[in-house]
């Protein structure tokens, strides 16, 4: 970039090796370039589709003081950590999600509070806080997290008005991606039709817990329900 | 390779256009180079701004955006920054560059969670690429955007497009935009391309246009160059001849100078012996009972006599003519009276005409001025030359003056004609009669007499009176003489036609100055170095009556003056020799009329010139009298103004 135009590599070149040497050796040279940029990629990508950590033991809705079940309408928890930045996808698709929804459902953010942490004003609080008919929860130390088996930022749990699982999984295609994805497509479906067409998609994000004991990694893909 | 004239212009066309091409591909290699850096910079940047760090609880790390913003954005822009460093202008670097930027656009894409506007970079992409004007570089870039589209699109659709449905079919829309894209660049670029050509060719052209010019210019140049050297030697040889000719002129006016100041000292020298010749013949000739000594001894000194009259008209002529020929000659303008000058030179040389009993006839052709401006010593000289000579050679018959005015105004002439009826001049003669020292044949001289200047000097006195003379006719029966002189203005002059030539007195007949007791009671100091002509003027001056007090030098005259001056007897008139040893006469007189000396002085000098004359006046004589003296002349000087003096 500062180079000399008239400068060849003649004198960069170490003693014994020619330009016309160094000018065949290019084309490997650039395909050595381009599979190391291929696999980083390749990395990346996987990276980005990696699910994070998840327990499914919480099948019906566990004993709690903090969250009350609706029995009028279906609830759907949304476990953030409050500094995940892949978290901002989850809630845009949250908001989607409100979007159509709207009153039908009682969705609860749910955001990791630790003590000795003041995280109760963070961009995703707020942005959370935008979105209509949400309700926010600061989960003091994890522990509701833990209760709910939600140990990935973006798991979302929806619940019947009776308090059973219909679904547990990640609202977003991938890590901090948005877009169409079967998560939410699912919670649509279940509050507008009643059923859902899957019951558990992957969750991508960063850990809500430090060390999450008991947790159960279910790394691909997503089971469908019975029903 | 500059154009030549012998080489083709495709040739040349084609290595301009590939320096063009070339400075083109560097050019832009270096703008991606740097374009490419600053991605690579604001990708760090944003996954700084927007995912600084992961986290899992209270525990944060870097964020892996971060790192592969770092790792794999920097792998992007690596080799083709390296590429644009070392190999510009290489068909792999910006084949790189194009692989690069279209990877960079991949990645970004990816990063901002594949939003549609972020598909923007690679169309921006492309019609950066379109830079290079390379067809075969956007088709690669084109080629890795279709392929990473397509591939993804199966596979991770998320990354591309933020959805998980319709990747394949949106890749192929997306590629189709792309290939749109391609089109209008591509076709822009051939466009750019066949522009360049012609650029190429018309440049080529114009070199070779340029080339003619120069050799023109040089084979022109080495001409003038040539023309100047030879120009250069010309003026050198020049100078050289004109230096040399300055030096010959200046050695032929020093040569003229020296011979100017050897005549005019010598004709000093020689008048001053010769006033003594003279005066002393004249008092041998008056002194006592003349008529009583023998006829031969009175023969001797009338030969005396005559031979020194003659040596004087050789000096004036040799003086006249070496101050012509020397440039310095110069004549005066003064009013004088045609009428008057023409009767006294008849009535002066009717005396010579008489001893041939011949007869001098003027007759007038008409009206003349009554005064003309002119030099009327000079018109004399010219007269008296011309009568001397018709009178010389004519033996019978009668010499003729014809005098008249001529031509119209302003360019009026005074025409005078001189006719003798002597024995002409042979048609040889005619061309050199008018050079020096020229007459008719050897014998003349001696059968004649003469100096053989005369005419020569004639001539050019004419010539100075804004004239000529000529040799109208000539036969044997006799010459006409034409002399046309310049009159001067005439307008407010009164013409008069005379019936008859007025006569001036008779100077040789009338009664001769009784010198006797002319200068008697006048106390005269004479002021001579020579002791000859001390002794012959203050003879002269003493048979006059006079009391004579001499002195050596002007030093001594001055001392003498002053002298009696204080002791209240001054001298009645002073005679003062101008060239003299320890003081000349000019300093002399300065010095005595500096001291308020009143009484005449006259000036007595061998040295006859006008400027002479000149001289003597501002240095302060009261009148000039030349050597050698005439006796009756200097006696009649002396007395007139010792009258004026005393009234």
């Amino acid at each position: 970039m500062n180079g000399n135009l008239e400068l060849t590599t003649k004198e960069d070149l170490a003693p014994g090796v020619s330009a016309h040497g160094v000018l065949s050796m290019l084309p490997i040279v650039v395909i050595v370039w381009v599979v190391l940029i291929g696999c980083a990629f390749t990395a990346l990508l996987a990276y980005h589709n990696m699910p994070g950590q998840r327990s499914d033991e919480a099948m019906v809705w566990p004993a709690n003081n903090a969250i009350k079940l609706d029995t009028q309408r279906a609830n759907l928890l949304v476990f953030i950590h409050p500094q995940c930045p892949c978290s901002v996808a989850t809630l845009n698709e949250l908001t989607r999600i409100q979007s159509i929804c709207g009153a039908r459902l009682n969705t609860q953010v749910v955001f990791y509070s630790p003590i000795h942490e003041h995280w109760e004003d963070t961009s995703k609080v707020r942005q959370a806080l935008a979105i209509p008919n949400v309700n926010i929860t600061n989960d003091t130390d994890g522990k509701l997290a833990q209760q709910f088996g939600a140990l990935t930022s973006g798991h979302s749990l929806l619940y019947t008005s009776d308090g059973r699982r219909v679904f547990s999984g990640g609202i977003t295609p991938a890590r901090g991606h948005e877009g169409e994805n079967l998560g939410r497509n699912s919670i649509v479906q279940y509050v507008l039709d009643g059923k859902t067409s899957c019951d558990k998609t992957n969750v991508f994000g960063c850990p809500i817990l430090d060390s999450p004991s008991d947790v159960v990694i279910n790394s691909r893909g997503s089971k469908h329900g019975d029903e | 390779m500059a154009m030549s004239e012998d080489r083709p212009i495709n040739d040349r066309a084609r290595e301009l256009l590939e320096e063009h091409r070339d400075s083109i591909f560097r050019r832009t290699d270096h703008m991606f180079a740097w374009l490419m850096f600053f991605q690579w910079l604001a990708g760090i940047g944003i996954a700084l701004w927007v995912s600084p760090f992961s986290w899992a609880g209270r525990t944060h790390y870097i964020h892996p955006h971060i790192w592969s913003a770092l790792v794999i954005g920097g792998l992007i822009c690596s080799l083709p920054i390296l590429l644009a460093n070392y190999y510009p202008g290489k068909a792999i670097t910006r084949q790189t560059i194009a692989v690069g930027q279209a990877l960079a656009s991949a990645l970004l894409i990816h990063l901002m969670g594949g939003r549609i506007e972020a598909h923007f970079h690679i169309f921006g992409s492309l019609a950066f690429l379109a830079f290079y004007r390379d067809w075969k570089v956007l088709t690669t870039a084109s080629i890795v955007i279709a392929v990473d589209h397509i591939a993804r699109g199966l596979l991770w659709p998320e990354s591309l497009y933020g959805i998980s449905i319709f990747g394949l079919q949106r890749s192929l829309e997306h590629v189709g935009w792309v290939i749109f894209e391609d089109v209008f660049l591509i076709y822009s670029t051939w466009i750019s391309c066949r522009e360049m050509t012609v650029i190429a060719n018309r440049r080529a052209e114009m070199e070779k246009m340029q080339s003619e010019v120069e050799r023109e210019v040089t084979e022109r140049t080495r001409e003038i160059e040539l023309q100047r050297l030879v120009l250069q030697e010309s003026h050198e040889r020049l100078e050289r001849q004109t230096d040399e000719l300055r030096k010959a002129i200046e050695a032929s006016e020093g040569a003229n100078r020296a011979k100017s100041s050897f005549l005019a000292n010598m004709s000093h020298e020689i008048r001053t012996p010769l006033t003594a010749i003279l005066g002393f013949a004249d008092v041998l000739l008056e002194t006592g009972d003349i008529y009583k000594a023998p006829v031969e001894r009175i023969e001797a000194i009338e030969t005396i006599r005559r031979n020194g009259s003659h040596l004087i008209s050789l000096i004036n002529d040799l003086l006249d003519f070496s101050k012509i020929e020397a440039g310095k000659f110069q004549v005066e303008n003064l009013p004088c009276s045609l009428h008057r000058l023409i009767a006294d030179i008849r009535q002066l040389m009717q005396v010579r005409a008489e001893e041939k009993k011949l007869n001098i006839k003027v007759d007038y052709s008409g009206p003349i001025p009554e005064m003309i401006l002119t030099d009327p010593t000079r018109l004399r000289q010219i007269l008296m030359n011309l009568l001397s000579n018709a009178i010389k050679f004519t033996h019978e018959g009668t010499v003729n003056m014809q005098v008249g005015l001529v031509g119209k105004s302003p360019n009026r002439r005074i025409q005078i004609d001189v006719t003798d009826t002597g024995i002409g001049i042979s048609e040889e003669m005619r061309d050199k009669l008018f050079q020096p020292f020229t007459q008719a044949d050897g014998s003349m001289s001696r059968r004649f007499g003469g100096t053989g200047l005369g005419l020569t000097i004639s001539k050019r006195f004419a010539g100075l009176l804004g004239g000529d003379l000529t040799i109208l006719d000539t036969t044997h029966s006799g010459t006409t003489f034409r002399l046309i002189i310049d009159p001067g203005p005439l307008h407010n002059v009164s013409f008069q036609e005379p019936e008859t030539t007025p006569f001036a007195p008779d100077l040789e007949k009338s009664k001769p100055t009784d010198t006797k007791n002319a200068l008697r009671d006048l106390r005269i100091l004479l002021v001579e170095d020579g002791p000859d002509n001390q002794r012959l003027i203050s003879f002269l001056l003493k048979k006059a009556g006079a009391e004579v007090d001499l002195a050596e030098n002007g030093e001594l005259g001055y001392q003498k003056a002053t002298a009696a001056s204080i002791a209240g007897s001054p001298f009645d008139l002073i005679l003062m020799d101008m060239q003299m040893p320890i003081m000349d006469g000019y300093t002399a007189t300065m010095k005595l009329r500096a001291d308020g000396y009143p009484n005449p002085i006259i000036a007595l000098t061998a040295h006859a010139m006008a400027e002479d004359r000149n001289r003597c006046i501002e240095a302060g004589c009261t009148d000039y009298s030349t050597k050698p003296v005439d006796r009756a002349k200097l006696i009649e000087l002396i007395r007139f103004h010792a009258a004026a003096a005393s009234v």
